[in-house]
């Protein structure tokens, strides 16, 4: 296995992330998002993202119920619900928990990408694309 | 304004972002021999037992493989074995050391046996004493009845017989010859019928009964003859043979006939019972010379 690590380019042009949560923006409610989300800010709710990747900046924050058709790219972090239970994140696509993710949810995706230093407490499921998309 | 200038004002430009290091995400060239998986009815990628005990044994080799599904007896490698057993330096000298030897011994024994039969091939054949000389001074013939006197005849005598000559062209010589006892067998051996010659005198074919006999006289005190016979031959010269009969005597009783071959020249002895060449036996003896066979009738002539 190999110990270098890896880069990703986030292109929001190329990725069509169109859809964006800027630094020190707070949001509470539900949103539904047609193209990606950058998310740099702290949301609170439900968010479903369809046709593009939910992008979670390493300084922004969720809380909630997170759905995407497509995938997660994960490098802040996931607090739990205020009942202390933990987040949900469902993602048809793969999932890459950066080493900066700090999770406390229930991750279910097609596809787990894991990398040293991510931390998530909670239950990792992995189903099927279609599924995933149902 | 197009989208793009709008996404690149809304969200911003491409970022590019250090994910980490990936855990479990992807299997090596290494990882895959670590790893056994079962195809065409075994295990791939598995080394094998017999291996894995050599390794651990590490110095010693002797790990015999047996085939598990063959029904075969193990081959035993004869070469391997030997090569096993002499696998040290003394064991290889001394192993090339009895090769030599054994070589060696086998050459020198194959060249004695070469040597002796040489040796026993050789044809001894008997030199002739050329130096004999007939002595006719020790030689005399006597008209007496022929008497074996053996205690008279010494056995040393035998070395004071003359021999016959080559040429048989002296045949007027009177020779007389008085064989020993001793001589008689031992030339009866050598030759069956070496009787003692009585030259073809007329005086004794007009005295048929009383067969001359020729006494040699081999006394040393009289005898001038200073040959030496290596071999009893009694038979000195042949008388020239002489029309009519061959016959030189016959014993009283008529069991014992002498006479000279005309053929080879030499005394011949026949006696009642003998069985001749053509494989009759003679019957009887005539004195005058005629021989009786249980077939024909010879003469002695």
């Amino acid at each position: 296995m190999s110990n270098t690590e890896e880069t990703i380019i986030i292109d929001p042009v190329g990725m069509n992330i169109v859809n964006r949560i800027a630094p020190g923006t707070k949001f509470k409610g539900t949103i539904e998002c047609s193209g990606g989300l950058l998310v740099q800010g702290n949301f609170e709710g439900d968010v479903t993202v369809v046709n593009g990747p939910m992008v979670l900046m390493q300084e922004g924050v969720i809380k909630g119920n997170i759905k995407c058709d497509g995938d997660a790219f994960l490098f802040g972090k996931i607090e739990p619900k205020d009942s202390d239970e933990p987040s949900d994140l469902t993602a048809a696509g793969d999932v890459f928990m950066a080493q900066t993710l700090d999770a406390k949810a229930n991750i279910t995706a097609a596809g787990i990408r894991s990398y040293e230093g991510a931390q998530v407490d909670g239950r990792i499921r992995t189903v099927r694309k279609e599924k995933a998309a149902a | 304004m197009n989208d793009h200038s709008i996404t690149r004002l809304v969200v911003g430009e491409a970022m590019t972002l250090t994910i980490g290091v990936p855990v479990g995400q992807r299997i090596q060239e290494h990882d895959v021999s670590k790893t056994i998986r079962w195809r065409n009815g075994r295990w791939e990628n598995n080394e094998s037992l017999v291996n894995k005990l050599r390794k651990a044994a590490s110095k010693s080799t002797d790990v015999l493989a047996v085939p598990t599904t063959s029904r075969t007896k193990p081959k035993i490698n004869f070469l391997a074995i030997l090569e096993k057993a002499f696998s040290s330096r003394k064991a290889k000298m001394a192993a090339w050391c009895g090769i030599a030897f054994i070589a060696t011994t086998a050459i020198i024994y194959a060249g004695l046996k070469v040597y002796r039969g040489g040796i026993e091939e050789a044809v001894f054949l008997p030199v002739p004493n050329n130096e004999a000389v007939i002595n006719k001074d020790a030689v005399r013939t006597v008209e007496v009845p022929f008497v074996r006197a053996a205690e008279e005849q010494p056995a040393e005598q035998l070395t004071d017989v003359p021999t016959i000559p080559a040429s048989p062209a002296q045949p007027q010589q009177p020779i007389a010859a008085q064989i020993p006892k001793v001589e008689q067998a031992t030339a009866a051996a050598q030759a069956p019928k070496v009787p003692p010659q009585v030259p073809p005198s007329p005086k004794q074919e007009s005295k048929p009964a009383q067969p001359a006999g020729m006494i040699l006289d081999a006394d040393g005190a009289s005898n001038k003859a200073t040959h030496q016979v290596d071999h009893p031959v009694a038979v000195k010269e042949a008388p020239k043979p002489t029309q009519g009969t061959g016959l030189v005597a016959v014993t009283p009783d008529g069991k014992i006939a002498l006479f000279t071959n005309p053929k080879t020249r030499l005394p011949e002895r026949f006696s009642v019972g003998d069985k001749l060449p053509s494989g009759e036996v003679i019957k009887s003896i005539d004195k005058a010379g005629k021989v009786v066979t249980d077939a024909k009738e010879y003469r002695l002539e």
